[in-house]
């Protein structure tokens, strides 16, 4: 593996996991971007840069896995909320199946090492 | 286009934003600096204060523009740059030559209208037909060598 590479894939794993935690945090309904933010980072190492979120945001919308809509705020202009699409649903209520296959498989991996 | 933000920090800030967001097409890198914008502007409501302190945890937490920029998808390469110029050029004959089609049409639905000549119609048809059949009306003509020619002239002076 090429230096720095490690780092990286694990930077990409924590990427995948942070779109399911997105879609995770709207299932109760619509959020605003700041909003969201805050609560992704509040996850230990989830997040090191909250400014990433926002592409993160736009690919799930180009995804359709979420929309966006204007409201009004009572403290400050309009502000860009984000909501659930039914496919959004539907691709959350797909992952705990998936990540549980994911954690086991990986689990297992570690603990054969460990035995060795 | 320069940002600009009523805090000298912020607007420098979106600045690096944008010019490290060049890659991106221009719809998406202006909504990308309006989200961070906006961002900012809530952390700053939420800290109660828009002194330097403040202004520096909020774009500390955000992290360098770059790495935003690069979050939302490399610039387009030379050679994806390349590719799309050559897809382009390999269609433009192809558009060209539908448009000359429905052009051909209508000029003969036209001359139908106004009653014109069979011949121009046939004329056209035929040209239409020896296109399709991808055989233009090519002429060939040998040119005799014009060293006699230029003898004879010479011969005259």
């Amino acid at each position: 593996m090429e230096p720095g590479g490690a780092r990286n894939s694990l930077s990409q794993l924590r990427r995948g996991a942070v779109e399911y935690y997105v879609l995770a945090l709207l299932r109760d309904g619509e959020r605003y971007g700041f909003e969201l933010v805050r609560k992704l980072s509040e996850v230990d190492g989830l997040v090191t840069s909250e400014g990433t979120i926002y592409p993160l945001l736009t690919r799930l919308r180009r995804d359709r896995l979420v929309t966006t809509f204007w409201r009004e705020s009572e403290t400050g202009p309009p502000r860009r909320y984000y909501q659930l699409t039914d496919g959004g649903r539907e691709a959350l209520a797909g992952f705990p199946v998936e990540w549980a296959r994911f954690r086991d498989g990986v689990d297992g991996l570690l603990k054969d090492e460990e035995e060795q | 286009m320069r940002q600009k933000h009523p805090n000298k920090l912020v607007g420098e800030y979106l600045n690096r934003l944008e010019s490290a967001a060049a890659g991106l097409g221009r719809g998406r890198r202006t909504e990308l600096v309006a989200e961070i914008r906006e961002h900012v502007d809530d952390g700053l409501r939420e800290a109660g204060a828009v002194d330097e302190v403040a202004v520096r945890n909020v774009l500390e937490r955000l992290g360098p523009p770059e790495e935003i920029a690069a979050a939302a998808g490399p610039p387009p390469t030379r050679a994806g740059r390349l590719e799309l110029a050559a897809m382009i050029t390999l269609a433009l004959p192809f558009v060209g030559w539908i448009i000359g089609v429905v052009l051909v049409r209508i000029a003969s639905l036209d001359r139908t209208r106004e009653g014109g000549g069979d011949r121009d119609r046939l004329v056209a048809r035929r040209h239409l037909g020896s296109q399709l059949r991808g055989r233009g009306p090519v002429e060939r003509r040998r040119y005799p060598r014009r060293d006699g020619g230029r003898d004879a002239a010479r011969g005259g002076g």
